[in-house]
């Protein structure tokens, strides 16, 4: 018990600290790092680059910085339940909306967006019409509750193709599940996200889909309670140009949808 | 052999199923003994609530656990407050949801093999003026060790691997709460991380094997299927 208090006393002065300083001041001299490492709440599809980041970030400011990987969607919940986040990097700006509605009280700041991606067809074939690509058995994430998956969907209905290459489709639990079926050769094709093609070099990029099909694919963050003036370097640094960069190196898009 | 962060990982791995284990066991006995001996109103619920964790999916077990154990939860805040035990996004928490999730198989072979115990002996102790407590120590007990080693041994195996209850109720931190199957869970979201992955998943693999090899090994021994006890 003693431990939240002394954490909440830390937030406090960081907060404190972080409003007497200007903002444009935060280098490693300024930056007082929590008593326990920034613990950032991100879905699983930034693992990689949230990684990245964050070790830039350490590298750059000794803080260390602990990152907690699950669906968008559990984490959401915790956040909700009180768990002791600073930070939540959302795959969508959907749990983001229902963390505003459902813990208010958690959130100390706009929801920012970080990155955008994009849909692909991928596979070893030439590029072709999406028709002709998806004519035989393709993966795709399960538009029934994953979200990629419902992106596809919805862009396939707007191509106006759905309901032929529907019958041909295999829903997976994940969009990473569908790259790999796509990289053993199970499936010919798999629509997958772009950042998730560039992992697997074997497969090349054999469609993009036209963003106007589909909604927006935002990664968002929003800070929580409790992040003090480390929480909220991290999100500058993430959202700033050196974080734009390592975003960009994982293939994310610029927050308005530029490579 | 194994870096820094794979020892972290595999230490609190023991660390939250010995934990797990050590408070489950007793409770699970408890519970066994009671469906094995005696008739009470609510037995059926009972055995069907001990039983619920295997059958009901990992991820309701996390999130119930979550609603009333969390930060904001009513027992979660209610032991806090009262004895200063804190589940939330620790350790502890870690080990509740391995605790839970192995209970079932605590109880089963628990259960058998103190139904098989015959109860002419505990009767004999009985007239020769042994109390109940020591009847439970001297005859009960021993004669239920196989059951409760074999019921120990799965037990900590499962919850040496659980994943979903875990995952949904206390998040995926790094030291605290990335267990075993939470670091391979992460591993794998990273196409650099299959290496890695593939060591950790090995040693599960030889820890998951060996737990349920030990745990045939003893039940083949039990009172009630072979004769080792006449031997």
């Amino acid at each position: 018990m003693t431990g939240i208090f002394a954490r909440r006393a830390v937030a406090m002065l960081a907060l404190l600290t972080g409003a007497l300083l200007s903002p444009s001041t935060g280098s490693s001299e300024t930056l007082k790092c929590g008593d326990r490492p920034l613990l950032v709440f991100a879905a699983a599809s930034l693992t990689d680059v949230i990684e990245a980041a964050a070790a830039a970030f350490t590298a750059a400011t000794e803080c260390p910085v602990a990152i907690s990987v699950a669906g968008s969607s559990v984490l959401a919940r915790q956040i909700e339940a009180g768990a002791p986040a600073t930070l939540f990097l959302s795959a969508n700006s959907e749990w983001v909306t229902w963390l505003e509605t459902n813990a208010a009280e958690r959130i100390s700041g706009p929801p920012r967006v970080l990155a955008r991606n994009r849909l692909v067809v991928v596979g070893r074939a030439d590029p072709a019409e999406i028709a002709d690509l998806l004519s035989t058995r393709f993966a795709m994430a399960d538009p029934a509750h994953v979200p990629a998956g419902m992106y596809a969907k919805t862009a396939l209905e707007a191509l106006g193709v759905w309901t032929d290459v529907a019958s041909n489709a295999i829903f997976t639990e994940n969009v990473r599940l569908a790259l790999s079926l796509a990289e053993r050769g199970d499936v010919s094709t798999a629509i997958v996200y772009a950042t998730d093609a560039r992992m697997e070099p074997g497969l090349n990029v054999l469609y993009r889909f036209d963003d106007a099909n589909y909604p927006e694919i935002r990664y968002e963050a929003v800070l929580l309670t409790g992040a003090g003036e480390t929480g909220g370097a991290f999100l500058d640094m993430l959202a700033g140009p050196e974080g734009q960069e390592i975003l960009a190196k994982y293939g994310f898009l610029a927050p308005d949808g530029t490579p | 052999m194994l870096t820094t962060e794979e020892l972290t990982i595999i230490g609190l791995s023991l660390k939250v199923a010995a934990a797990a284990m050590a408070v489950a066991l007793p409770v699970a006995f408890f519970t066994a003994y009671a469906l094995a001996n005696w008739r009470f109103p609510g037995r059926g619920l009972l055995q069907a609530v001990t039983t619920l964790p295997l059958v009901l999916p990992p991820v309701v077990t996390g999130y119930i656990l979550l609603i009333w154990f969390g930060a904001n939860g009513s027992a979660g805040a209610f032991l806090r407050d009262t004895i200063g035990l804190e589940f939330a996004f620790r350790w502890t928490g870690a080990a509740l949801a391995a605790g839970v999730m192995a209970f079932p198989l605590l109880v089963r072979p628990m259960r058998l093999s103190l139904e098989a115990i015959d109860r002419g002996l505990e009767e004999a102790a009985e007239t020769l003026g042994a109390g109940r407590l020591r009847i439970l120590v001297t005859i009960v007990v021993p004669l239920a060790m196989p059951g409760i080693l074999a019921g120990g041994i799965l037990g900590f195996a499962k919850a040496l691997g659980e994943f979903g209850a875990t995952i949904t109720f206390v998040s995926n931190i790094p030291g605290e709460t990335r267990t075993l199957s939470l670091a391979i869970y992460s591993l794998l979201q990273s196409p650099s991380g299959d290496a890695a992955a593939l060591r950790l998943i090995s040693f599960s693999v030889v820890l998951a094997l060996g737990s349920v090899l030990l745990s045939e090994w003893i039940s083949a021994r039990l009172p009630a299927n072979g004769k080792a006890r006449d031997e």
